[in-house]
């Protein structure tokens, strides 16, 4: 119950961070006109609604309002703060106009608002931690299915089909590459890969004759799994960044799922080579019922128990590896500011306390929730 | 057993060639040329050259760096490529010979095209610099920089008064360019050809020398990557070792200790803290207990926080190995905090395990003491799965490290990792991750192999399922 608030209030904070923290005002009366400045930027930028020349400034906070509501925390994550710059503590004396612009979090380097990048904070950590691990469950559930159902013994194809599809696979990224490095404009590539996809149609179609022999399926994904696990997170991540030019956070995502689908691959795989001598599937499997059916129907229920346990914990794992690329300022897009990059602060200036221990507190209760969910997850299986 | 062991490495040795050429390729493309970039060290910072002499002084530097070889043992490429097309060296060139050749289809012709271009070019270089050399050195570089023809040619056209000179290249030139605007690639010189290149090239090479411990020079300063790793592999080796040794002292008898006694409210609390100690990211205790370290006043006088090199300089014979644990020590404990609160309730439950065990009652009920039952009976059963997890975890503990060694100043593995990353020195970056790539699969395997030769049960129901 506790957790259940707990994991939303971070998803509030991560939905509805920047109306939280902004520089905007929420209600604002300029030049006998009333605004709302926090709502009205998509419209601004539409033409519907035309802001005076003041609010084009940069500066927010030094527009001379008649009446103003501001946000919870009147400042963006990248606001500079020219009056507070170079480390305030939060407990120091801030040069601000009033208690409600106080920097509770103090203030970095260039004069930041630590509070604001906080709450930025976390919709960075849940953004990339949902969606990596989305990405991954998907790669890992289907990898380790295929692997756990067929295991070595039942992925059977026709030697001829085995090794036709083969060629077709190797001819198709053949085709493909050909059509990328033409931009797609070249008459004669077009042509060939159309010729391709045909052919691979009439072989799926036609009827193959001659023995079946098994393909080691099982070994061919565990060897994949065991070469990626082989080497270690940071280092795998580290090592594919430099081939980014300007690396984005859908690249970090892609990277960190690329990393994490081992780990639910492996569970997949196990828990499917249990469930599939179960009897219930032999019986389905007498039934006639098609492989995929028995597998989306049928197993992937009864392995999903387990497989939300490795969500939770690789969760956790990619935001730590986030937090690791913030702190080290490898790979994340230039000026994100993350609870890895404030952190990061503290490496040049130690004495500034407050840019460690507040982002180390916001990592450190979430992947300890998330520690305590995958617990409970376990007890409720066993 | 043995069929299990060879099976087992030969997975291995596979999954690591596999590695080895996704990091070969990796490397190769990442986004700094180096033959460029030792090229640029030998003629002091500079590589400019006109375009079409380039060439010559590319593929010179190539040479001596062995990189004038095909990437792989073999390619696929469409049937107008020829064989040596990996003999272009320059980049720029490698691009517009490529674009002209996907346009006309015809490699010989390009070639003798490409080839009348640096004629032209040295019987220009030859003559002395007048207006119109100059004018023509510049014309040339545009000319042999793009894959346009009708701007090559609208370059050719200019006054009589210029093209005088060398009117007979220009013609040359001129009939060759209107021989490519007719050509187009026939439909059929599309298909793939596929190509054998044999053992003498790129790859073949690099894994060879790999092979024989040879794993490359820093691009950056020249030095043996080996040797670097040499001077860091030991700091790693201790802040890690130290670490495991510490989480173990700790997590062994805390463990057991949980285990046997009664289970009570605090209990809960105590597996509540353990939980949290886990979840506490090494990197931000890290960075506080540095904060703590810069003040003397709290009794952390005894760290330095510049490192370890200059206590070096410091201390006799007998203090140093004292001032060097104490300079392991805020790292060490770092690293270990978190893995002892794993391994303790790792320890507990697998001991309480042990003792729900049918054997377990069997000797409680022939009255056997308690210490026998804990110590000679139960505790050699629960060792056993802790063994195998320390291997299990030593990447996720060296990923843990190098931020540590980041953080403490520490010139391990990690350090010289980031260190090389941020100076883009990708020959020791990758062979580097080969390395530990090497040595966790090495490790996981031991692993393994100790499981299945201390319990026999592992191994048969392994060899049943065809593993």
């Amino acid at each position: 119950m506790k957790l259940k608030i707990f994991f939303l209030i971070v998803l509030f904070l991560a939905i509805f961070g920047d109306w939280i923290a902004n520089e905007k005002p929420v209600y604002c009366q300029y030049d006998g006109k009333s605004y709302f400045p926090l709502f009205e930027v998509p419209f601004v930028k539409l033409g519907w609604i035309d802001w005076p020349a003041a609010f084009q400034n940069e500066n927010w906070s030094n527009i001379p309002y008649e009446k103003v509501v501001k946000t919870l925390v009147p400042y963006s994550p990248e606001t500079i703060d020219r009056k507070n710059l170079g480390l305030k503590s939060p407990f120091a004396v801030q040069n601000t106009n009033g208690f409600w612009d106080r920097h509770w979090m103090g203030t970095d380097r260039i004069g930041r608002d630590v509070l604001a990048g906080w709450i930025r904070g976390f919709r960075l950590a849940l953004s990339i931690g949902f969606l990596s691990i989305f990405i991954a469950g998907l790669v890992g559930i289907f990898m380790g299915g295929l692997a756990g159902f067929y295991g070595n013994d039942r992925f059977n194809v026709p030697v001829y089909k085995a090794f036709v599809l083969l060629f077709w696979v190797i001819g198709f990224v053949y085709w493909m590459y050909q059509g990328v490095e033409t931009n797609g404009n070249n008459l004669s590539v077009l042509i060939w890969l159309g010729i391709w996809l045909l052919i691979g149609a009439l072989v799926y179609a036609l009827p193959f004759m001659g023995k079946s022999t098994s393909l080691p399926i099982d070994w061919i994904i565990s060897l994949i799994i065991q070469a990626i696990d082989a080497i270690p997170a940071l280092f795998f991540l580290l090592a594919l960044l430099p081939l980014i030019k300007n690396p984005t956070l859908f690249h970090v995502i892609i990277l960190i799922a690329l990393i994490r689908w081992t780990g639910i691959a492996r569970l997949v795989r196990a828990e499917f080579l249990r469930i599939r001598d179960l009897e219930y599937i032999q019986a389905a499997q007498l039934l006639g019922i098609k492989n995929f059916l028995i597998c989306w129907k049928h197993i992937l229920p009864n392995a999903m128990g387990s497989v939300w346990i490795t969500f939770a914990y690789s969760f956790a794992g990619a935001i730590l590896l986030e937090a690791y690329l913030g702190y080290l300022g490898i790979g994340m897009p230039a000026g994100t500011i993350s609870w890895g990059s404030q952190m990061q602060q503290v490496r040049e200036n130690p004495s500034a306390w407050w840019l460690a221990v507040f982002p180390g507190l916001a990592i450190f209760l979430i992947l300890f929730s998330l520690q305590k969910m995958g617990e409970k997850l376990e007890s409720k299986v066993s | 057993m043995l069929t299990y062991l060879l099976k087992r490495i030969s997975t291995l040795l596979l999954s690591l060639w596999i590695i080895s050429v996704c990091l070969f390729f990796l490397q190769k493309m990442a986004t700094v040329d180096v033959v460029m970039l030792q090229s640029k060290a030998r003629s002091n910072g500079s590589f400019y050259v006109h375009p079409l002499a380039a060439e010559k002084v590319y593929r010179a530097e190539a040479v001596r760096l062995n990189l004038d070889r095909p990437l792989f043992y073999f390619a696929m490429k469409p049937v107008m490529f020829p064989d040596t097309f990996y003999k272009v060296q320059y980049p720029e060139a490698v691009k517009v010979q490529k674009k002209l050749l996907l346009g006309t289809g015809d490699w010989a012709l390009v070639q003798t095209y490409f080839q009348a271009l640096t004629s032209f070019y040295e019987k220009v270089a030859q003559t002395e610099n007048g207006p119109v050399s100059i004018f023509w050195k510049q014309q040339l570089q545009e000319m042999a920089n793009t894959s346009d023809l009708s701007a090559v040619k609208a370059a050719c056209q200019v006054s009589d008064e210029m093209r005088e000179p060398y009117i007979e290249e220009l013609r040359k030139i001129e009939h060759l360019l209107d021989q490519l605007s007719q050509e187009t690639p026939s439909f059929f010189s599309w298909l793939p050809s596929p190509g054998w290149n044999g053992f003498d090239n790129q790859f073949h090479r690099w894994f060879s020398k790999i092979i024989q411990g040879d794993i490359g020079i820093s691009s950056r300063d020249g030095r043996p990557v080996l040797d670097k790793l040499k001077e860091a592999i030991p700091w790693t080796l201790w802040v890690n070792g130290l670490a495991i040794l510490l989480a173990y002292m700790f997590a062994m008898p805390v463990g057991i200790l949980m285990a046997i006694l009664p289970k009570s409210r605090w209990l809960h609390w105590i597996n509540n803290f353990l939980l949290a100690l886990y979840a506490l990211p090494a990197f931000w205790v890290g960075s506080m207990l540095l904060f703590q370290a810069t003040l003397p006043e709290y009794g952390f006088s005894f760290f330095s926080i510049s490192g370890w090199s200059n206590l070096q300089r410091e201390g006799g014979f007998l203090s140093q190995p004292i001032l060097f644990l104490l300079q392991l020590s805020l790292p060490v404990f770092c690293m270990a905090y978190g893995l002892a609160a794993y391994l303790t309730s790792y320890m507990q439950s697998t001991f309480s395990k042990v003792l729900n065990e049918p054997y377990m009652l069997f000797a409680k009920t022939k009255g056997i003491s308690k210490a026998r039952l804990y110590f000679i009976h139960a505790l050699p059963n629960a060792l056993l799965p802790q063994i195998v997890f320390v291997a299990g975890i030593i990447p996720a503990l060296i990923t843990g490290s190098v931020v540590i060694e980041v953080i403490f100043n520490i010139p391990g593995m990690g350090r010289l990792f980031i260190d090389s990353m941020l100076s883009q020195d990708f020959t020791t970056v990758y062979s580097f991750v080969l390395l530990v790539s090497v040595l966790t699969a090495v490790g996981l395997i031991v692993s393994d192999v100790l499981l299945v030769v201390t319990d026999p049960r592992i191994r048969l129901s392994r060899e049943n399922r065809n593993e």
